[in-house]
């Protein structure tokens, strides 16, 4: 069967329009999320991927969020908090605060005014890490 | 004499690397001369992909690179390290880049530069410690730049780095020798951490204090955070006990920042149960 080329155009212009609509989506961060629990030293820290939506909706957060003037101060064995990894992007939530990694424009601190780490230790906690998150004084 | 820098600042791409024309080794020489306070504390490294890491500089008939970072000079051997007031020398080694960062990455590592030297040289200032003596011959150098780089950092955990062994394969104890701890409950028995280190080779010991003479190996702690996770330390050759943990830069102080002269006294947040010293050696099996 011939298609007639005014359908032709339809077509190629549909496709188009959800390629560009899918890759305006991915540019919001709705590829996915990685979340790593960074506590351990032995063991590899575990891992486990949010959906497209709460990685945009995380996103969408964390851009609202405003500037803090500290860092917060990271102990080197226990809990380390969580980092949070799309496409190039390392977020790392810990201690009330939000550190946007970003080399070579260097990083950000933010204030997790947004409930952000304690989504995040619910999400442990549901995944079987209760004793990581609380024997680290984190609750 | 020409010095060879590295700017480590990239994760992914490789870091810019460039030459100091002759008499910058003489500058360099000259600024580091003035520095008067010393300590048994080295650069510790900074959070992994924080960007800005501090510069590494060759002279070109040495083998081992200086380390500056942080108001740190780390002559990179076992020599005490060199505490400086303020980032002049790093504002210097900057300056000789020239063209070889570019005016984005510049104005990254000028801005990292406004902050003060680092907590942790503070820290070894005011509490600079007495290293207990090392007994073992073979005791490997506390030398973080060979851990802390992109492409080792990530992929070598406590147990690597206290058998001084980079493998990439974030090695387990008894996993190369077919007996893989399988319970982190307790530090002796069926299935626990120490029985499987021994099975790659490595031996209980009492203390830390038996002469081992060359080829004997050197002394190594094992922690336990019960039923969650096992952390391994390691004495150097300075005498003071060094660690990495997990993904992160090997460090020679504790969870509270003081070096670590016993790891049975340490600061080791939740890492509660001292198990056990040990000795390992260099012909002990790990991946």
């Amino acid at each position: 069967m011939e298609i007639r080329p005014k359908w032709k155009f339809r077509m190629t212009a549909f496709t188009l329009a959800v390629l560009i609509c899918c890759s305006m989506i991915a540019c919001d961060g709705a590829r996915g999320m990685e979340v790593e629990l960074d506590a351990f030293s032995g063991r590899p820290n575990p891992k486990w991927t949010l959906s497209p939506e709460k990685a945009s909706e995380f996103l969408t957060k964390i851009k609202a969020l405003p500037t803090a003037g500290d860092a917060p101060h990271i102990p080197d064995l226990g809990f380390r908090g969580f980092v949070l990894r799309s496409g190039d992007q390392s977020i790392r939530v810990y201690g009330g605060r939000v550190l946007i990694e970003a080399p070579p424009r260097g990083s950000r601190i933010l204030r997790d005014t947004a409930g952000i780490q304690a989504e995040l230790i619910a999400q442990a906690r549901s995944r079987g890490f209760e004793a990581v998150v609380t024997d680290s004084g984190q609750r | 004499v020409s010095l060879t820098v590295t700017l480590n600042v990239f994760s992914g791409r490789p870091n810019p690397v460039w030459t100091v024309p002759e008499g910058g080794a003489a500058e360099l020489t000259d600024r580091i001369g003035k520095i008067s306070t010393s300590s048994n504390l080295k650069p510790a490294g900074v959070l992994d992909g924080l960007g800005y890491r501090g510069f590494s500089v060759r002279r070109n008939e040495e083998t081992s690179p200086l380390y500056v970072h942080a108001g740190i000079v780390d002559p990179g051997h076992a020599t005490p390290t060199l505490i400086a007031d303020d980032r002049e020398i790093e504002k210097w080694l900057l300056t000789t880049a020239g063209a070889s960062v570019d005016g984005e990455v510049k104005a990254h590592v000028e801005e990292s530069l406004k902050g003060p030297v680092s907590r942790a040289a503070l820290t070894a200032v005011s509490a600079a410690a007495h290293c207990p003596v090392c007994a073992a011959v073979d005791a490997p150098v506390y030398n973080p730049a060979i851990w802390n780089t992109p492409a080792v950092q990530p992929h070598n955990n406590c147990y690597n780095y206290a058998n001084n062994r980079i493998t990439n394969t974030f090695a387990q104890p008894g996993r190369a020798t077919g007996h893989m701890y399988k319970q982190l409950k307790t530090c002796t028995g069926a299935g626990a951490v120490e029985p499987a280190a021994v099975s790659d080779g490595l031996a209980a010991s009492a203390n830390f204090s038996g002469h081992l003479a060359a080829g004997h190996g050197w002394y190594v702690a094992l922690v336990l955070w019960p039923g969650t996770d096992y952390h391994w330390y390691r004495q150097d050759k300075v005498g003071c006990w060094s660690h990495k943990p997990g993904s992160t830069a090997a460090r020679n102080v504790d969870n509270a920042g003081h070096a670590i002269t016993d790891p049975k006294t340490a600061n080791r947040g939740p890492y509660t149960v001292f198990c056990t010293y040990m000795i390992t050696k260099a012909s002990v099996h790990i991946s």
